[in-house]
């Protein structure tokens, strides 16, 4: 029986983390069996973990939930039995609970995943809310999948071509974006765009590399990478593009409101539509294979109209850039 | 890894997979092991950095004639002081009646004391209420921090605030995050110019921050006595208080001593002139959402020129003294809420209160201060009627202390014929409140030490209305981004009525100057703006403006005789041309060249009739880079052309060539 397999699993994972592991030393977890007071054998629970109370993670599972109550209503069989049962990881709380059918596990957030994967749970997981380099990082063993929060390489290049035809977009790359430059750079070289680039190695050069690529690139693309894209370096950042009139392509809406002139990004509620489509989907096939790591299929775009009026820049609306952009190309 | 900052275009980017980008993913793969990234920066704000009131509007959009000079022009264009860069602008003039004392105007008609322009410093007015006009050298500014300057041809007082009459000079600092690291920057030459300018930016948690320090001295023109000397400081900070609540603070003092006088002229003897100068700003900026934000602006300018002189040789044995010193100073607070009221219109509006103060024993006989106070409400209405026509509605309402309220309204319509062609037509009317010394003016030669009047030189006697314009434009801007070139045209025609003029009271004991409302000045004209980029490192610049100017003003009163009066047609130069080219090649070097040339022109006041003034500069750039610094050496090269010994705003201001070395060093 898996439970049995989960248990032991968890003293072992629980004996490493108490023997020195820095991070989660103080966390005490415990793992009981959850023994369903429905008590039938049937069902099947996916346990979604989130990284903390922040509303993003309520968000996606609230919206999981519905959504899988709501797709299964009108279906017969398995489906009917699924529960989604939500667990938050809390640094100050020294339990956590598995239900003993989980068949699933949805780790919301960096801290969840990686509490699962020092856990080692054996069990399927898939990481959400996760970036794509820290998946990178974590995925180790073929029970565990991730949709990535970035956006694939793709999207964000046919988002540059519908900025300009002639689109040179200019990367700035710090520690956590190395994984992302090779291949955007080849997805970018099929396409026949050019790239040109910097590494950033101290904060302090942001300014004077900034510089050489906004003569060369006439789109700028922000990279969620903290060394390069902070607090500290956003005005010069945003300022000094709009002042070469170089638009910035951000990942979030803050970076639409702070003065990019488009983002492309996942909301909250379609990455648990996402999430849901996954897990109806994997739940429903016989197989125990997950599949590989994919971006996620669902995304919005907003604009700042008042920048791109500025720049002298007219779009499409949103909803049909979307379309432009889910479009397969036309090889 | 490290690229060399060699300038050639297309060394340092890849057409997919080059070895740069391999090599650089090995190198960096290993440092990101050890910082898995999680998932709060993709859902957490971070500041508004470009709000409403940051962003420029653009120029198919605006109602009203633009020129901006960026950065490109203002590096190209060669200049020490920042007023010469407004020789740029189609139909500008620019006058140094000392080798330290500026006027700068558009459609000429002014003396030294260009009375008819708003120019703003970061939305800080600098226009000194008591004389009217810009010290422009008394300002803590130096060029190498100026981020754009967008000049409005044309009355705009709906946008930019009280006095935007014959034009708007708006003048953007940059922010000082964009400048992190130590600058220094020396300029020596003929004239015995010699420049130090020292700026340190840096950030400090949410703040960011710049110090500016800068010394200038100059000999002046070789025929004049007017060496000068300028110390200054300025502070600017940026203070990020959450995501979308921004402080921006700055401050600045500066002295100096000006010569200036005349050899044999009692009234403009040799002396030296003391300017003081100090200002502090404080805006709070709400950014709500893109395109909505609002901010409140307290501002506080002084000035203190002291000029006086005895003369114990004229008069003898009597020894009389004169002066034309002065104390100024305009504390200002402004409200104004930028919003995008739907995809189609668009608002700016605001509320003000200012209170100007002047006082000055020589020129306004009493040692307390002389106060005015305004109240201002403006509106901007922005409205797109279909894709192609835009609608800009708007106006201002000011009312002065013992003055009628005035408003200045302003309408304009742009026609978009296609992506690239619009057209405008606007129509638009403007104030321009008399000065402290226009409405109070009351000087006299006096005894020394006693102060006993003795001769009365200027004395108002009338609540002087204010004088104000009309202008007609049509416009077309043909803006051209496939090949980097952008044309601005207009037809325009002003009429500046109920005139204020200096007019000889001929009925007062003494027949003192005095000022009055008297005579028109109608200006007829063409404009040419034309800006085009061939390639990233190549620029052209053209500045053109034609006109014809009739009109006529009191200058004796009462009249009663044809030569009582001023015949103003020559107040405005019929041709005024400026050039500006620039390119860089492929070694890194930068050559630039600028050409200006002025018709005759008429300068009002106690400026003269100058013949035609023609200058050719020429600036000579290389750039150069270490390891943690950069830097570049320029040659600049100032009216080398023939026929380049023209008078400037006096006839004793006679333009010799010039040569100057230049110096900049940064520390990143």
């Amino acid at each position: 029986m898996p439970s049995q397999r989960v248990i032991i699993d968890y003293i072992l994972s629980c004996l490493s983390l108490r023997t020195g592991i820095g991070l989660f030393g103080q966390v005490f977890f415990l793992l009981t069996l959850l023994i369903p007071t429905t008590g039938f054998a049937a069902q099947t629970t996916i346990l979604v973990l989130s990284s903390g109370e922040a509303p993003v993670y309520k968000v996606i599972a609230e919206q999981l939930k519905t959504q899988m109550n709501s797709s299964c209503a009108s279906q017969a069989g398995p489906c009917r039995d699924r529960k989604v049962y939500e667990l938050t990881y809390d640094a100050n709380n020294d339990s956590l609970v598995i239900p003993a059918n989980t068949k699933l596990v949805i780790t919301l957030g960096l801290k969840a995943a990686e509490v699962v994967q020092r856990l080692n749970t054996g069990l399927p997981t898939v990481h959400a809310l996760l970036p794509k380099s820290s998946a990178d990082l974590l995925l180790r063993s073929s029970n565990q999948t991730a949709i990535y929060l970035d956006q694939p390489s793709d999207r964000q290049l046919k988002l540059a071509r519908l900025i300009t035809k002639t689109p040179h977009i200019g990367l700035l790359l710090g520690k956590n974006s190395a994984t992302i430059e090779v291949e955007f750079i080849r997805k970018a070289n099929e396409q026949s765009i050019p790239v040109s680039y910097r590494n950033v190695i101290a904060e302090e050069s942001v300014g004077p590399l900034l510089k050489e690529l906004l003569e060369e690139s006439n789109i700028l693309l922000a990279l969620p990478d903290p060394t390069v894209f902070n607090r500290r370096t956003i005005f010069n950042i945003l300022l000094s593009s709009y002042h070469n009139k170089v638009p910035v392509i951000g990942f979030s809406s803050a970076y639409v409101k702070a003065g990019a002139l488009i983002s492309v990004f996942s909301k909250p509620e379609e990455i648990a539509l996402h999430l849901t489509e996954f897990s109806i989907k994997y739940l429903n096939s016989d197989t125990t294979v997950l599949p590989n790591p994919e971006y996620p299929k669902y995304f919005s775009v907003e604009i700042n109209h008042s920048v791109a009026r500025s720049l002298g820049i007219s779009l499409p609306d949103e909803q049909e850039l979307i379309q432009f952009m889910t479009d397969k190309p036309d090889k | 890894m490290k690229y060399s900052r060699t300038l050639p275009i297309h060394s340092k980017w890849f057409w997919g997979i080059g070895l740069g980008a391999f090599s650089a993913f090995s190198v960096n793969a290993m440092d990101a092991l050890s910082t898995p990234l999680d998932e709060a920066l993709f859902f957490s704000d971070i500041p508004v950095v470009l709000s409403a009131t940051r962003l420029k509007q653009p120029l198919n959009d605006s109602p009203a004639s633009v020129t901006v000079i960026d950065r490109a022009m203002i590096d190209a264009s060669g200049a020490i002081e920042l007023v010469d860069l407004l020789r740029l602008v189609p139909g500008f003039q620019v006058g140094f009646y000392t080798g330290s004392k500026f006027t700068a105007s558009s459609h000429g008609n002014a003396d030294r004391f260009a009375r008819d322009m708003q120019v703003l410093i970061d939305g800080r007015s600098i226009y000194d209420p008591v004389f009217g006009g810009v010290t422009w050298s008394d300002q803590q500014l130096d060029m190498d921090d100026i981020q754009r300057i967008e000049v409005i041809r044309g009355p705009n007082a709906s946008t930019h605030g009280s006095n935007s009459f014959s034009g708007v000079i708006n003048i953007i600092t940059q922010h000082p995050s964009e400048q992190s690291g130590i600058r220094v920057k020396t300029v020596v030459g003929d004239g015995g110019r010699r420049q130090i300018y020292n700026r340190f930016a840096g950030s400090e948690g949410n703040l960011a921050y710049r110090v500016a320090l800068k010394y200038d001295e100059n000999d002046g023109y070789e025929t004049r006595h007017d060496s000068s000397d300028t110390r200054w400081l300025g502070i600017r900070g940026d203070y990020q208080i959450n995501s979308r609540d921004a402080l921006l603070f700055e401050l600045g003092k500066s002295s100096g001593t000006r010569e200036d006088g005349f050899p044999n002229d009692a009234q403009q003897p040799f002396r030296p002139i003391e300017d003081t100068h100090s200002f502090k700003q404080l805006r709070w900026t709400r950014s709500l959402s893109p395109g909505n934000d609002f901010y409140l602006q307290f501002y506080h300018n002084y000035q203190k020129v002291d000029d006086s002189f005895s003369d114990a040789t004229t008069f003898f044995p009597l020894d009389v003294s004169l002066g034309y010193g002065f104390d100024s100073q305009r504390y200002d607070l402004e409200f104004q809420h930028t919003i995008d009221l739907n995809p189609t219109q668009r608002m700016v509006w605001g509320l003000g209160a200012r209170r100007d103060e002047g006082k000055g024993i020589w020129t306004f006989k009493r040692s307390d201060w002389i106060t005015r106070d305004q109240y201002r409400a403006f509106a901007n209405f922005e409205w797109r009627l279909r894709e192609n026509l835009l609608l800009n509605l708007g106006g201002m309402y000011e009312k002065y202390e013992e003055k009628s309220g005035v408003f200045s309204p302003k309408v304009a319509v742009n026609l978009k014929l296609d992506k690239m062609n619009t057209l405008r037509l606007s129509a638009t009317r403007a104030y321009r409140m008399p000065t402290f010394w226009e409405d109070f003016s009351d000087q006299s030669v006096v005894l020394t030490g006693s102060m006993t009047p003795l001769l009365q030189t200027y004395k108002t006697t009338t609540n002087l209305r204010p004088e104000y314009i009309e202008s007609f434009e049509l416009g077309y801007l043909g803006s051209f981004q496939d090949i980097g070139l952008t044309l601005d045209m207009k037809l325009f025609h002003e009429e500046i009525k109920d005139m204020i003029a200096e007019a000889k009271a001929l009925n007062a004991p003494q027949q003192p100057f005095s000022y009055i409302n008297s005579g028109s000045l109608n200006i007829n004209g063409f404009e040419i703006g034309l800006r085009w980029d061939p390639s990233p490192r190549s620029m052209l610049h053209i500045g053109y403006s034609l006109t014809n100017a009739y009109g006529d003003q009191i200058k004796k009163t009462p009249p009663t005789q044809s030569d009582h009066y001023r015949i103003l047609d020559r107040r405005v130069p019929p041709l005024t041309v400026s050039l500006l080219a620039s390119h860089q090649f492929d070694s890194g070097i930068k050559l630039s060249s600028a050409y200006y040339y002025m018709d005759e022109i008429s300068w009002a006041g106690d400026g003269d009739d100058v013949p035609i003034n023609r200058r050719w500069d020429i600036k000579l750039t290389k750039p150069f880079e270490f390891e943690k610094a950069d830097g570049e050496l320029s040659l600049i090269l100032q009216n080398i052309g023939p026929d380049n010994d023209f008078q400037d705003f006096h006839e004793e201001n006679v333009w010799d060539g010039r040569v100057f070395l230049e110096a900049r060093l940064n520390w990143h």
